[in-house]
């Protein structure tokens, strides 16, 4: 897996929604190998910053760069509350589509890493929560992002969920890549950067 | 190409599956067309006159109830946030699921009609020009009505909003649709058909080459 490497800037990043200020001049900079860790209690405005950094929701001012470049939605990769997982497909299914699209090959290494081998003809509908959401983490080896954005990643996995998406991080970071968590459980044991939302 | 293709048949799998909004549809339509005959009585002549009239606002009813959906699932469950930072771009997949709407939609009401148009009594010599005419127009509400689901797709209760937005822009194809099958039925076959042929085409290929773009620009500045 290649990643680009590179720096991403954001610089007073504020957010207003319906009148309602939900953070205000936000800035940090994170170079390649770094991770950045969010927290913050419940409505303290971590998933709106995430989304503000993928350009899925709108900021009120600032500005975000990689790499000294403002367009940055081919840099981003989100896994959010919503997973993305449709019901009436199969996880075989699912990782196929994901892994032609950013031309990954070895997808069924990735469905055996995740414990999903075993249930890759089952419909999508019919998995636990956990599996669901080792899916989605797993579609976050098949994606060649550079910025990784994890919104409470490890709410419904096990143990050994969490030492996956470990390893999975420490790889990318290994790789040059950019990670920002929001996290209510410390499950990591070193960042570079810590934003308190409070 | 690649990319389109890929999309196109997830997109189809998923529209023709448990959920797919084209069984409402066709029983929608399919209901319409038999109770509307017993409705307004055996007036055969009368029947035959008004059908073409008929089949295209049952048509444009249907479309209605599906629009909802286009954009709607894959909103809530997340995957439209896939899309949007994934490696496709938003006009892409603004066209994959227009033209899935119309697949999914459509084209089982277009393979229904000559079956249903007998309980209109409508005249069988002039059912493959009624065909054409739902061929080249129905695209068209596809890809306007992309525009209306967009438009609401972060209102939560927009099951209203859709009609009103979307119904002034199927007037065009209503009038043209029924009128360029009614001009059959009464002068035959004259220029007045071939003209409205053409400017229901003309409507189908604006909307095919403008409301993907602006689908993703509302996409762009509504979504959140």
């Amino acid at each position: 897996m290649e990643i680009n490497m590179g720096k991403l800037n954001v610089s007073n990043l504020t957010c207003y929604r319906s009148g309602n200020e939900i953070f205000k001049n936000i800035s940090f900079s994170l170079d390649d190998g770094q991770i950045c860790l969010l927290t913050g209690a419940n409505g303290s405005g971590k998933t709106t910053l995430l989304r503000v950094l993928a350009g899925l929701t709108p900021s009120s001012s600032g500005f975000i760069e990689y790499n000294n470049l403002s367009s940055l939605n081919d840099n981003f990769y989100i896994l959010g509350h919503k997973l993305g997982i449709k019901d009436e497909i199969t996880p075989y299914e699912d990782l196929l589509f994901w892994s032609s699209l950013y031309e990954y090959k070895n997808f069924e290494d990735t469905l055996k890493r995740f414990d999903l081998f075993n249930s890759k003809s089952l419909k999508c509908k019919y998995l636990s929560h956990g599996q669901k959401q080792r899916l989605a983490i797993s579609r976050l080896s098949i994606s060649k992002k550079p910025i990784w954005l994890l919104d409470e990643p490890i709410s419904s996995l096990d143990k050994q969920g969490i030492s996956l998406l470990k390893d999975l991080i420490d790889k990318h970071i290994y790789l040059g890549g950019i990670a920002i968590i929001s996290s209510h459980i410390d499950f990591l044991k070193k960042y570079d950067f810590r934003i308190d939302m409070d | 190409m690649k990319n389109f293709k890929l999309l196109f048949l997830r997109e189809i799998k998923g529209s023709f599956g448990l959920k797919g909004s084209y069984i409402l549809s066709l029983t929608f339509f399919s209901i319409s067309i038999i109770l509307l005959p017993i409705g307004i009585g055996p007036n055969k002549g009368f029947l035959s006159s008004i059908s073409p009239g008929l089949i295209w606002v049952s048509i444009i009813l249907t479309t209605l109830l599906s629009l909802n959906n286009i954009f709607r699932e894959d909103f809530n469950d997340g995957t439209l946030d896939l899309y949007k930072t994934g490696p496709l771009s938003i006009i892409e997949i603004c066209f994959v699921k227009a033209i899935v709407h119309w697949v999914s939609n459509f084209l089982p009401l277009i393979f229904i009609t000559p079956i249903l148009s007998i309980f209109l009594d409508f005249p069988s010599n002039i059912l493959i020009y009624l065909i054409l005419s739902l061929v080249l127009g129905t695209p068209s509400l596809s890809f306007i009505g992309i525009l209306g689901s967009s438009l609401t797709l972060s209102l939560k209760q927009n099951n209203l909003l859709i009609p009103l937005i979307i119904f002034p822009l199927f007037i065009p194809i209503l009038i043209f649709g029924s009128g360029s099958i009614s001009s059959l039925i009464f002068i035959g076959f004259e220029d007045i058909f071939i003209r409205q042929i053409l400017i229901l085409s003309g409507i189908s290929g604006l909307s095919v080459a403008l409301c993907p773009f602006l689908c993703s620009y509302i996409l762009d500045v509504n979504y959140d």
